[in-house]
């Protein structure tokens, strides 16, 4: 499709914020069969995340676009923090987060909306779920201007 | 003493002898008042057997004596004997009624301080005067009769000498004139003549000298019976007789009548002897003043005894007013003893009541049963860390230590029971996690390498995928059973129709099946996301449970009484008596897990939903009689006024 853009087309970076093994296997079996091309990033913990999010800032001191899938559960630092963390951090406030994790608890929900995520997503059957997701987010991608 | 050991004494027991103590106190103030209301009526009695008699008789007795005063009064001026036998009946009756009272009082006169003696005298009196009195009265009749009648013989007498005296003194007038005639008309007057004259005149003057005698001593005379006093009779009886010596004088020397002369001295001494003579005039005129001064002594001194009689009288009724005054008195001293000792014993009740109510009632056993109420209350609202202290051996003790225990009990249950819970819920969800990277790596296994794989390889591995297919949908209901301890509670308006079209569309998409609702009220709010649940379940169990590829599953709703009723039958094999208990039970499976996939837990959950709401479910089913199964249980609701109805909006509940 021919889309006037504003700035020039660059890919965005997937980033998978999810401490399961096999979860990311279920993620990147996903993206290989719809054939994404979007970089992606792993990392399994809340600390790990914001360590990559640190080095990728570039030399305009911005960030490249990314858009994260975070899981609630993790050790170290878990999904509600790592949002608290990034909310108050000038950098990373604007981050469209969407969560993916295996809770369905109201309670969940609503702080997690309450950081301001793009999205709430239940996983629920291992293969479909993830194949669902990684769809609506390339569409998502490919529609919706990110913020810099 | 009791009330040191007060915890340890039964409550009932305390009651008790509350009661005792009151009812022991009411016994005594009932035994008093009557010992004294005896001791009233007995008063009252000597009282009134005494006194009211004897009033009553001397009462009767002041009667009679006025009567007779009376009586005695008007007896004087009566002159007819047959009047002054009226009066003495009267009279007598009334004096023989008075000596029969006095007789009557003299059994009682030294108890009233009177001279029986002089009683009965006054009495015996009395009725002599009367005698007395009544026979002067005739007697004094009679004599005023003899007197009358001797006055009016001295009438007749007057009328003879009247009659004499008239023409003799004419007589003599002519005599006197005719000489006196003689002598001045002739011129000698003849001695004879002049002495003729002077006799003539002599006589004249004689003659009326008697008549002027006799006329005034008759005055004299008629004037007797009608003087008044004893004395002036006396005295005009002195005089009567001068004048009588005098007429006689006077007529001695009265020469001149001849024949008269001696007729006249006759008549003059038949007066005399009228007048002064025996049983003469003067006689009766004394006899009558005698008999009066009889009357009138006798009047006297039976006034004089009826004075004595009546101031007897006065002594008794005096006596007995004082002896009235003081029964009266003591009648009320005693009403106000036991006025006061009612009084006294009615305050004394009430304070012991008080007193028992404040020291027993109240700190005792109201106190304690308020506080052990309040603990009960608390502990069974769910307030477990609500102190009961109430302490004792008796029932309120015993069961407030009871109380502590079941409060530990329940604590327990609830710890356990949360344990349970929160047990229950980590172990299915952590299940979770696991389970799902099985199903993942097996199934990305089959999908990279299915085809490289010898067959019994992969047949073992599709078989691990159903086993681990089958474990994470038990995992799932587990997980939800667990949870139905703490469903969601939100009531709604339910529509019943739209209920069963969504379960059908969601069990049965290709309607293999007619699912579909029978008879159902409207205009009603449930919680309806348990109530979902267990319809899906039955309908769901229904659907697996079915031998053949087409039937009907009906569902119906009543309402019977506060409760809804709702049914699910359907037309499958139906379920084997023995087995209506078992199928409700926790993991219970009537088919082997390979011929009906299921995780037993189903039919249990539907259980536990209905119980949370205080339901109860049964099964209908008789599979050798006849086909079918119908599940029914009750379930609670409310009723929806309009104005709700109109508000609650259209709510499509959307899958599970």
């Amino acid at each position: 499709m021919n889309v006037e853009r504003a700035q020039p087309y660059e890919p965005v970076r997937f980033m998978i914020v999810d401490d399961d093994e096999i979860s990311v296997m279920a993620l990147q079996r996903a993206m290989k069969s719809l054939k994404l091309a979007n970089p992606v990033d792993i990392a399994r913990d809340g600390v790990e995340a914001l360590e990559m999010l640190n080095q990728a800032i570039g030399p305009t001191g911005a960030l490249p676009p990314y858009i994260l899938t975070l899981d609630l559960n993790m050790p170290k630092m878990g999904g509600l923090e790592f949002l608290e963390e990034i909310r108050n951090n000038e950098a990373f406030k604007k981050l469209v987060v969407f969560v993916l994790t295996t809770s369905d608890a109201p309670s969940d929900i609503a702080s997690a909306y309450e950081k301001n995520i793009a999205g709430y997503v239940v996983k629920e059957d291992p293969t479909n779920t993830f194949r669902d997701a990684l769809e609506m987010l390339s569409d998502y991608s490919k529609l919706v201007v990110l913020p810099r | 003493m009791l009330l040191a050991d007060k915890n340890n004494v039964k409550v009932v027991t305390k009651l008790r002898l509350i009661f005792a103590l009151v009812v022991a106190l009411l016994a005594l103030s009932a035994i008093v008042s009557g010992y004294l209301l005896v001791q009233l009526k007995d008063s009252q009695t000597n009282s009134i057997n005494n006194s009211v008699p004897t009033l009553s008789y001397a009462h009767e007795m002041a009667n009679q004596m006025v009567a007779i005063s009376d009586l005695t009064v008007r007896l004087e001026d009566v002159s007819n004997p047959v009047d002054v036998q009226k009066i003495y009946t009267v009279l007598d009756e009334k004096q023989a009624a008075l000596r029969k009272i006095v007789q009557e009082l003299l059994e009682e006169a030294d108890q009233y301080d009177v001279d029986a003696a002089q009683l009965e005298y006054a009495a015996i009196y009395v009725n002599t005067s009367v005698q007395t009195v009544v026979d002067a009265k005739i007697k004094m009749i009679e004599v005023e009769d003899v007197i009358h009648t001797k006055m009016a013989q001295v009438e007749s007498i007057r009328q003879v000498f009247v009659g004499q005296f008239e023409p003799m003194s004419l007589a003599y007038s002519t005599k006197v004139s005719d000489s006196l005639d003689a002598v001045y008309n002739s011129s000698n007057a003849s001695e004879v003549a002049q002495s003729n004259l002077t006799n003539n005149f002599n006589n004249q003057r004689r003659l009326q000298e008697f008549a002027f005698g006799i006329y005034a001593l008759l005055d004299l005379i008629e004037s007797a019976p009608i003087s008044s006093g004893a004395e002036y009779s006396e005295a005009l009886e002195k005089e009567v007789q001068s004048k009588f010596k005098r007429s006689t004088l006077i007529l001695a020397d009265f020469d001149g009548s001849g024949g008269s002369r001696r007729a006249w001295a006759k008549i003059l001494s038949g007066l005399r002897q009228l007048t002064l003579g025996e049983s003469g005039l003067f006689e009766n005129i004394r006899t009558v003043h005698l008999l009066e001064a009889q009357f009138n002594e006798t009047h006297t001194s039976q006034l004089n005894e009826i004075k004595i009689l009546s101031d007897s009288i006065n002594t008794i009724v005096e006596t007995i007013q004082e002896e009235v005054k003081a029964s009266t008195s003591e009648f009320n001293k005693i009403l106000s003893t036991i006025i006061a000792s009612l009084i006294i014993l009615g305050v004394g009740v009430v304070l012991v009541i008080m007193l028992a109510n404040y020291l027993v009632v109240e700190r005792q056993i109201n106190n304690r049963m308020h506080k052990l109420t309040s603990a009960v209350l608390d502990i069974a609202g769910g307030k477990h860390d609500r102190e009961v202290d109430v302490k004792g051996q008796d029932e309120i003790g015993k069961m407030a230590a009871s109380l502590e225990v079941f409060k530990m009990n329940a604590i327990e249950l609830q710890r356990s029971n949360t344990e349970l819970e929160q047990f229950a819920y980590a172990a299915s969800h952590d299940l979770k996690s696991p389970l799902r990277a099985i199903e993942s790596l097996a199934t990305w296994t089959l999908e990279d390498a299915g085809d490289d794989l010898a067959p019994d390889a992969k047949s073992n591995l599709e078989q691990l995928l159903v086993r681990a297919n089958r474990l994470s949908r038990l995992q799932t209901d587990l997980l939800n059973y667990s949870r139905a301890g703490s469903p969601d509670d939100s009531v709604s308006h339910v529509d019943f129709t739209r209920m069963v079209e969504d379960v059908s569309e969601m069990l049965d998409p290709d309607h293999h099946f007619k699912i579909y609702l029978g008879r159902a009220p409207s205009g009603l709010a449930t919680q309806i996301v348990p109530l979902r649940q267990i319809i899906i379940n039955l309908v769901t169990n229904a659907l697996k449970h079915h031998d053949r590829d087409k039937g009907q599953i009906e569902i119906n709703v009543d309402i019977k009484g506060n409760r809804l009723e709702l049914s699910v039958s359907d037309d499958g094999p139906g379920i084997a008596t023995e087995y209506h208990e078992r199928i409700f039970g926790l993991f219970e499976k009537l088919e082997s897990r390979d011929k009906v996939e299921g995780s037993g837990l189903g039919l249990s959950l539907v259980k536990k939903m209905v119980e949370r709401c205080k339901g109860s479910i049964k099964v209908l089913s008789d599979p050798s009689k006849e086909r079918g199964s119908t599940f029914v249980f009750d379930w609670p609701y409310t009723e929806l006024s309009v104005n709700e109805l109109i508000k609650e909006p259209e709510k499509k509940v959307s899958g599970f």
